[in-house]
């Protein structure tokens, strides 16, 4: 498994993410990026850059909240729930970064950002983790 | 699939841009802001 962070995740979505160096296996997301990503598409067909491109802008929200699976998996946040608290009482970790870690030690996956998406004390957190991580510019 | 083909191109072009306002929308919510 490999986690992968919103804009990757609407990368798979489409169809057009890279290959990710150093990996295998299916790419997945997070539920709380996935409610980013729906967010965001749900904003932009209304006002942004999706608004008028689209005869269904509800196919774009569709896509996210009802991924296809040889796309994109969404991981059970319920799973990796045990993880995710124990990494929040070790670390300053919010949601979607204690998920996010969870999330990888429940599946042994690694995990992919985009380099926009890493907050600035996240690499020494994923390191002190354990997880395989890396950025991908896409 | 000729839907599906658009949609895909439309979401492809509009990545960075979905990325940019997850980003923004995100900054007023502790839960899922990156920092």
């Amino acid at each position: 498994v490999i986690i992968v962070d919103d804009h990757l995740a609407l990368l798979a979505l489409a169809g057009r993410l890279p290959d990710l160096p150093d990996t295998n296996g299916p790419v997945a997301t997070t539920h709380a990026f996935q409610f980013r990503l729906a967010r965001a598409l749900a904003d932009s067909t209304q006002s942004g850059t999706l608004s008028g491109r689209l005869v269904d802008p509800m196919a774009a929200l569709r896509r996210a909240t009802q991924p296809p699976a040889h796309r994109l998996v969404v991981l059970d946040p319920r799973a990796s729930l045990g993880q995710a608290i124990d990494v929040a009482t070790r670390h300053p970790a919010n949601l979607l970064l204690a998920e996010l870690i969870g999330a990888a030690q429940h599946h042994q996956a690694a995990v992919r950002l985009s380099p926009a998406n890493v907050g600035t004390s996240w690499p020494a957190v994923l390191a002190a983790e354990g997880i395989d991580f890396g950025t991908v510019d896409v | 699939v000729a839907d599906d083909d658009a949609l895909d191109a439309v979401l492809a072009d509009a990545a960075r841009d979905v990325a940019d306002r997850a980003r923004a929308l995100s900054r007023r919510d502790p839960d899922l802001d990156i920092e």
